[in-house]
């Protein structure tokens, strides 16, 4: 069976890091993908720090965890008045 | 008349679905709740106000946002204390919080970086984000805590795709400087030296750079 990472360039630790944002956001694609992944299995220092980066992102995205009901009597009371 | 108070209910409806996420986008950007509470409200006003302009119903969501953003810069943006707390002085679009703290002695059952991850309140977090200036702000929370795509984030900034995606690559290293004072306050980072990442994957020599393949 063929295996599909030698078709695949190798990219240095600069180059990895520097597709980290599109990767986190869902928007590395295709080659530069593959590229990518096969960077993150070979090298543990740019698996680590991809994997603090998507711990950083997880943890902002919690600030939009909580609910506070007080704001939307304030806004119905606000609309019925409009 | 009925047709007018049945789509100003309706209307009522949605603008009240999103009440949450925009308040919670508000709260990213004020620096009280009063404040962000306002904000909430004036955005609220202005939509119905303007309610007409809303040609596709489906991105309600979206014009909300954009009308609390346009509201925010214009009313808050220049009356806001400018208050910052000092980055550190270097330009360095590679800076890396994890280099900092990665080989830092500092082990709460885990690695340093894990251990900083879990120390870390949500407090902090808010306070870092309300430090940054308001377009990498605005860019990092419609992102990373709203969960916009970069081409609903460039419709409610009103700016080009490729802005959002440079915003956001700034904002994220920019939040990075601001933890890492932090992280030196409970000592698991130095803020004397920036660490250089070591590489470990033996590629250093591949040239040249690719450009990343960016798909909307």
């Amino acid at each position: 069976m063929k295996n599909k990472n030698t078709e695949i360039q190798s990219i240095n630790c600069e180059q990895a890091v520097a597709r980290f944002n599109d990767f986190l956001d869902n928007y590395l694609k295709g080659k530069t993908r593959k590229e990518l992944l096969k960077h993150l299995a070979e090298c543990r220092g740019c698996m680590d720090r991809f994997e603090f980066e998507q711990l950083l992102k997880s943890k902002v995205h919690q600030l939009g965890n909580s609910d506070d009901p007080a704001i939307k009597e304030k806004i119905e009371k606000l609309i019925g008045s409009l | 008349m009925v047709n007018q108070e049945l789509r100003k209910e309706i209307f009522a409806k949605e603008v009240l679905a999103n009440i949450s996420a925009l308040h919670r986008f508000a709260l990213s950007l004020c620096q009280s709740k009063q404040e962000s509470e306002e904000l909430v409200s004036e955005t609220v006003v202005k939509a119905f106000e303007n309610r007409r302009q809303l040609r596709e119903e489906e991105k309600i969501k979206q014009w909300l946002f954009r009308i609390l953003n346009n509201v925010f810069i214009s009313n808050y943006r220049k009356a806001k204390n400018n208050r910052r707390i000092a980055l550190p002085q270097f330009e360095d679009s590679s800076f890396s919080l994890f280099e900092q703290i990665g080989t830092s002695s500092f082990i709460d059952g885990g690695t340093p970086e894990k251990s900083f991850i879990n120390k870390i309140t949500k407090e902090k977090i808010y306070q870092a984000i309300n430090e940054l200036p308001d377009e990498f702000k605005i860019t990092l929370v419609l992102c990373d805590v709203n969960e916009f795509s970069y081409a609903e984030i460039a419709s409610i900034t009103q700016v080009a795709i490729g802005t959002v995606r440079s915003r956001i690559a700034r904002a994220r290293n920019l939040l990075q400087k601001k933890l890492w004072i932090y992280a030196a306050e409970l000592g698991i980072a130095s803020r004397e030296k920036e660490k250089e990442h070591v590489c470990t994957c033996g590629n250093e020599e591949v040239e040249p750079l690719i450009k990343p393949q960016y798909e909307k």
